[in-house]
């Protein structure tokens, strides 16, 4: 029934994404006529009318305010609404915000990659090695969340702490005389903490995208005399990669907006962005450069979650074009041959 | 696989990966094994070698009327913030489904925010509006912060189990003289049993364990994480780990819960 209606070209166009803005919006004006003339929308109101209002009060409005809140100024502990930028050019200018801003990046990224690096092997294991209870194991793996947020960071500073596990451990079997301070309080800790608390949720669409590829695939490449390393690199791996991606993006998400590492186990000087953008909405009752801080870091998800989208476009454009190029050359190169 | 040799290769490349799987899993039940361990422990100060078996954290735990109301207002939001998301998720994912609407991508893409934005930014998104319209922070507060995390969960679940629903069930029901109202609610809602009860059980654990947006709305009621954050600041106690224990414990038997309905269902 569904399928058998009609589609006009435009509608076409539309799905595709590939009309030009006004008759996009001609198109739109279309479906959104056709749409109330068949009474669905009742139906749909229905159903999603509560849902739409629950995210515009909650992730639209709050959003909004934020914008707004981020253009405006605090004076004698009061919000005075005078649209200003000041709040953004401190941001970008002052070292504080600029130096924590790139460091907080650059271990969230970190972080990811180790989170990434750790949850494909478990990934792998569990699909192809394991095959049984394959469930059991992943399960096993997610379990390790169910203690808790905070006390899984905090688990780390028992065992690295001055008089923690590890020292005692390394005392015990008489490789060190002192406890060592080393392991404690400073960047290695949180990035440590910060993997711990992504490599499972980088696990989830890791293995979920690897339970999609056929067996017959490896054995493919086996019958053609790949090594397994071969074959996980040339097969498994480019059939996982919007998995490794999306975990990867949830590793950075969590990583990058997490302001409990820093204050449990980091450094003196171990504050992060989000600390900082945390502290203003504290005692110092800064909410509008909060609300910047806040800004920046959406700003800077967005562009992190833009990159692999981005690199996949270009390399898929320039595949398109080899392939579009690819026969011609073959027949010039058979013409000079002749 | 003709021995000599070449059939070293894949054993070395094949060990390495097992062991390293085995360090992973070590590395990540680190925590949980210590936590675990020293709630048992007759040790205020955690090191190592432990000193004695005790039951006296749990004992202390009970006798915490704060920890304990932390623990009675995480329930409390937990089951609000599940029934709003199940009410507001699950017709949701529904018309996503079942109907081409305009701005259906949009409303997708806004309903799956809490996922794609950190933690920190919902929370102080939230907490600018609560700030300009001056609502009280408080247990309603940090409702509205978990119900929209537990909706996305929802919607994320019903979508993924709707997409795995066989259509021609539904066109049978049809057939033989169900409307589509009933032949939702008596084919295709019961076969969402399972993706439904995995929903609640994630929007439980989301919501039990939230920490980073209910930081910025939460009020005067602590919820149980936030009560062991102002104790985490205070100093560490292993009364800490007798709770984590028990919190541990409570959703191990969910997980075994949810294994069990959905391995029936499969069968």
């Amino acid at each position: 029934m569904e399928l058998s209606r009609p589609v006009s070209q435009e509608q076409v166009h539309l799905r595709a994404g590939t009309l030009p803005v006004r008759g996009r919006l001609n198109a739109f004006t279309i479906a959104l006529l056709g749409f109330l003339s068949r009474r669905r929308w009742l139906a749909v109101a229905a159903l999603a009318g509560p849902g739409m209002l629950l995210v515009l009060a909650l992730v639209v409005v709050p959003a909004v305010v934020m914008i707004c809140m981020s253009l405006w100024d605090v004076q004698n502990y009061s919000l005075v609404k005078e649209w200003n930028i000041e709040n953004y050019k401190t941001v970008f200018t002052d070292k504080l915000y600029t130096e924590t801003l790139f460091r907080s990046v650059r271990i969230a990224a970190v972080v990811t990659f180790f989170s990434v690096l750790l949850a494909t092997p478990v990934a792998y294991v569990i699909t192809f090695k394991i095959r049984r209870r394959r469930t059991f194991w992943f399960g096993a793996v997610i379990v390790a969340l169910w203690v808790g947020y905070l006390l899984r960071i905090y688990a780390w500073r028992i065992f690295l702490g001055q008089d923690g596990v590890l020292n005692g451990i390394l005392m015990w079997l008489g490789i060190s005389d002192e406890p060592v301070m080393a392991f404690l309080f400073n960047d290695f800790a949180i990035v440590l903490a910060l993997v711990h608390l992504c490599t499972p949720f980088a696990l989830v669409p890791i293995y979920a995208v690897m339970q999609q590829v056929p067996d017959s695939l490896h054995d493919a490449a086996f019958d053609l005399y790949a090594s397994r390393i071969r074959s996980f690199f040339q097969v498994t791996l480019p059939l996982c990669a919007h998995g490794i991606v999306a975990g990867g993006s949830f590793a950075f998400i969590l990583s990058f907006g997490d302001y409990y590492a820093p204050t449990l186990i980091g450094g003196p000087g171990g504050a992060l962005i989000s600390n900082i953008a945390a502290s203003q909405f504290g005692t110092s009752l800064q909410w509008p450069m909060g609300a910047a801080i806040g800004m920046v870091m959406f700003a800077v998800v967005l562009l992190v979650l833009a990159i692999p989208f981005l690199l996949t476009s270009f390399i898929t454009r320039r595949r398109r074009a080899a392939t579009a190029i690819g026969p011609t050359e073959i027949v010039t190169n058979r013409s000079e041959e002749a | 696989m003709s021995g000599g040799f070449k059939a070293l290769r894949p054993m070395a490349s094949e060990s390495v990966l097992w062991i390293s799987f085995g360090l992973i899993l070590v590395f990540l039940y680190i925590p949980i094994v210590f936590v675990v361990l020293y709630s048992f422990d007759t040790n205020e100060i955690m090191t190592w070698p432990p000193s004695g078996f005790t039951f006296s954290w749990y004992e202390k735990f009970f006798n915490n009327s704060q920890l304990l109301a932390a623990f009675l207002n995480s329930a409390k939001v937990a089951v609000a913030s599940i029934v709003i998301g199940l009410l507001i998720g699950v017709p949701s994912a529904v018309a996503m489904d079942r109907f081409q609407f305009p701005g259906r991508g949009v409303y997708q893409k806004l309903l799956m925010m809490p996922f794609v934005v950190p933690g920190i930014l919902g929370g102080i998104t939230l907490l600018t509006l609560f700030l300009l319209v001056d609502i009280k922070l408080s247990l309603l507060t940090v409702i509205a912060a978990h119900a929209t995390l537990v909706t996305a969960a929802v919607v994320l679940q019903t979508s993924v189990g709707l997409a795995r629903i066989d259509r021609e069930l539904e066109s049978a029901a049809m057939d033989l003289g169900a409307n589509e109202i009933r032949a939702f609610f008596n084919v295709t809602l019961p076969n969402l049993k399972s993706t439904i009860l995995g929903s609640i059980l994630l929007g439980a654990t989301l919501s039990l364990d939230e920490v980073t947006r209910t930081f910025f709305v939460t009020g005067g009621d602590n919820t149980a994480p936030m009560q062991v954050w102002s104790l985490l600041r205070q100093g560490i106690t292993p009364e800490i780990n007798a709770a984590a224990t028990l919190l541990f414990l409570v959703s191990l038997i969910l997980l075994g819960i949810w294994a069990n309905t959905v391995k029936e269902e499969t069968r």
